[in-house]
């Protein structure tokens, strides 16, 4: 097994290397017989790197604990469905899985652009190549997963924090998101190097930049509902420097996504959008590195290793060739941009907003850099915590909800103070009305709170008002029914309602994160059977303890009885679970969920001692289910912008077939 | 024995792959021409800018006044891409 698994990762690095050496070649001599064979190259890569990742999971399914890091990931006990998770669960299983996920998008970005763009193709393949032989290199010479020894009776086991539902699902997604992230930069690369600087290569980039968003996006996501159930502080984002590491990338990409569609519509922001393309790769590899080198203390420091001078060299030479590469190509990019017509449009709205991203991301890379840079010069360690986030959090964060609003109402080009007053009125009616209703219900309190929840009444207004008028303006056009021109309006603009649904998650967020971060109640005591705790209207007895031995696993748990107002509300156990092979104890939180407050009643219990006694802790978390809704909606409106759309489809296939009548007139 | 066998398979079939495009005779490349690719974009984004301008217009985005002066714009720019296409083409 590990000589099929080495052999084939070894035989996936010479494919790639040969790909990036021969694709360059091939395409600064314009040769496509070089060119394809590169591009073959790439492809046959795929099958490669996916027999290495087959072997590794076959390994983990029969126990073969001669691998080591089979014997270090895994134990007999350990449940099938982590047998197959613990590829990731280390980092030369994770380099594995980003190399195997690597090949995949670029094969699938290379096939479906061969046609449409034939001319930027060829520096793409090269630019992919050469950084999946970065990570092939780490497999085979530095990092590889199939190192053998004398097989052990029984290997060590998953860490246990692992060992969960969501982190099957959340590591996977996270590479994706980072690693999809790979094609816009490619192509990037490759329109300056090819001087083929018209939209075209964004217009083929746009649905991998989307998706790859929308997995960074609910890999945050679930990374943090994991955080919320496993770790067991009653939060569920911590600024931990890993956890910044993936918000970094998705911040920038989300105001590339904004940005870029300035360019398809003007033909603006060209340097912009190549600045904002090399750094959210920049920063997907600083998140890969961050995750993997254990630079900096984390809930992620499971995964340290000594692989972080190699990832600070890579990061390095990407940027430096990728920036020198933009310098170089300035002139051109320049000579074709127009100027911004009117600071009141919706072009400049998007500026705006890529200014807060681009801040608010540059800030937590602060936040995230300076306990290492002050350790490494100043020699003391300093950490950077959630009240310095949160800080530039309300900072940027309200403002870039108020613009989120604002933004769809305003029209492109030149919009005048008439037309925007007509247009902000009714939203900016509807959010006046429920900021004065929050204030008489109390939640006047905390001034940030208050005004994430207007901010966001005055967003979901904005799109219903958004919608509405667009409708109207469809009927008037088109006519029909309005269902008919409603579902015509979404169908010509798939992106712009998609992006509108999206736009709603983020209000839905914003509640929730102010809600359960600003309104939260808790309570905490050493309790004895009998004795009860209340919090926030909620009252629990705590009955005693149970104990349910495990093949895995033991449950010890608190059995406590919830009132409501009271009134009975069921039971609850929350405790702790000591994990055999892995000799690790590890917390069991208790969640009851009232979905019609989109409230949780959050329980800890630990410290359990022989009189039966248990601390336990209390928290009542307002609205943060609304959290979890908001991933719901935020999934539905990514697949509706990504949905395919048939006629720029014809557009640029009606381009192609135009050059080539010309080519061979 | 397996293993090494199977690994032999995937080298030869990959081998031949990457080597089958530098064996057999390659189609002659079409000729590029970035600068019609271009025209064609502006061509689009012009039409597509009058479109949405109208939409905008119906929808209350765009007060009367601008939309005059935007469409006479709007108008200009896209006979100049039709031009510039035609030119090329």
């Amino acid at each position: 097994m590990a000589l099929l698994g080495e052999g084939s990762v070894a035989l996936a690095l010479g494919l790639y290397v040969y790909a990036a050496l021969v694709g360059a070649w091939g395409a600064a001599r314009g040769s496509q017989r070089l060119q394809r064979s590169a591009r073959n190259a790439l492809l046959a890569a795929f099958p490669a790197t996916a027999v290495s990742a087959g072997a590794l999971i076959a390994a983990f399914l029969r126990h073969d604990f001669s691998l080591v890091y089979v014997a270090q990931h895994s134990s007999l006990s350990l449940p099938l469905v982590y047998r197959i998770s613990a590829l990731w669960g280390g980092q030369e299983g994770s380099l594995l899985l980003w190399l195997l996920i690597l090949s995949v998008v670029s094969s699938g970005a290379v096939l479906l652009n061969r046609r449409l763009l034939e001319r930027t193709l060829p520096w793409a393949v090269p630019i992919l190549a050469a950084i999946a032989s970065f990570f092939a290199y780490l497999l085979v010479f530095v990092s590889s997963p199939f190192e053998t020894q004398a097989a052990p009776f029984d290997g060590a086991g998953l860490n246990a924090s692992l060992q969960n539902p969501y982190m099957l699902a959340h590591p996977p997604l996270l590479y994706v998101g980072y690693v999809g992230l790979t094609v816009p930069f490619a192509f990037a690369m490759a329109a300056l190097l090819s001087r083929r600087l018209d939209a075209r290569w964004l217009v083929a980039t746009r649905r991998w930049t989307i998706l790859s968003w929308t997995c960074l996006g609910v890999a945050i996501l679930l990374g943090s509902k994991w955080a919320y159930g496993t770790i067991g502080w009653g939060g569920y984002f911590a600024w931990d420097p890993v956890e910044n590491a993936a918000l970094l990338p998705w911040l920038t990409a989300t105001a590339y996504l904004h940005s870029v569609m300035v360019q398809e519509k003007k033909g603006m922001l060209r340097v912009w959008n190549m600045t904002l393309v090399i750094l959210t790769f920049s920063l997907a590899l600083f998140g890969t590195f961050l995750t993997r080198s254990g630079l900096v203390n984390s809930i992620h420091s499971f995964s340290r290793s000594s692989i972080g001078a190699w990832f600070v060299g890579f990061i390095a030479v990407v940027v430096l060739a990728s920036v020198a590469l933009l310098l170089l190509r300035l002139p051109m990019l320049r000579a074709r941009s127009p100027q911004l017509e009117s600071l009141a449009s919706r072009e400049a709205a998007f500026l705006y907003n890529n200014l807060l991203l681009v801040a608010f991301a540059l800030t937590v890379l602060w936040g995230v850099l300076f306990p290492v840079l002050s350790e490494t010069v100043r020699g003391v360690p300093y950490s950077v915590g959630p009240p310095f986030y949160d800080f530039f959090l309300r900072t940027f964060g309200l403002p870039l909800l108020l613009l989120t609003g604002i933004g769809p109402l305003v029209a492109w080009r030149r919009a005048s103070l008439r037309s925007l007053r007509r247009g902000l009125a009714w939203p900016a009616a509807a959010a006046l009305a429920a900021g004065a209703t929050l204030v008489a219900a109390g939640a006047g309190t905390r001034p940030a709170g208050l005004a994430a929840y207007t901010f966001s009444a005055f967003v979901l207004a904005s799109i219903a008002v958004e919608i509405v008028r667009g409708t109207r303006a469809r009927r008037s056009l088109d006519g029909g029914s309005w269902p008919r021109a409603l579902s015509s309006l979404v169908a010509r603009n798939r992106r712009r309602y998609g992006g509108y649904i999206v736009h709603a998650a983020v209000a839905m967020l914003a509640i929730g994160i102010a809600g359960s971060s600003l309104y939260r109640a808790s309570a905490e005591r050493t309790m004895h059977p009998g004795q009860t705790i209340a919090v926030s209207g909620y009252s629990l007895k705590y009955l005693g303890t149970s104990f349910r031995p495990g093949a895995n696993h033991d449950e010890l748990r608190a059995v406590l009885a919830v009132s409501h107002n009271g009134s009975p509300d069921g039971l609850i156990a929350a405790g702790r679970n000591h994990y055999h092979a892995e000799a690790f104890f590890g917390n069991a939180v208790a969640i009851k969920t009232d979905w019609l407050r989109a409230e949780d009643l959050f329980v800890i219990a630990d410290t359990f001692t022989v009189d039966g006694s248990v601390d336990v802790k209390v928290i009542v978390n307002p609205l943060v289910d609304l959290i979890w809704l908001a991933g719901v909606v935020f999934l539905f409106g990514s697949f509706v912008a990504l949905w395919p759309d048939a006629r720029e489809e014809r557009r640029l296939v009606r381009h192609e077939l135009a050059v080539r009548k010309v080519a061979t007139a | 024995m397996m293993f090494f066998s199977l690994l032999s398979l995937l080298l030869l079939a990959c081998a031949t792959f990457v080597a089958w495009p530098l064996i057999r005779l390659a189609p002659d490349a079409t000729a590029g021409h970035p600068e019609l690719y271009e025209a064609l974009e502006e061509r689009d984004r012009a039409l597509n800018a009058l479109r949405e301008l109208e939409f905008d217009h119906r929808a209350g985005k765009i007060a009367d006044d601008d939309y005059r002066s935007l469409v006479r714009t709007l108008r200009l720019r896209a006979a100049d891409a039709l031009k510039t296409v035609d030119a090329h083409a």
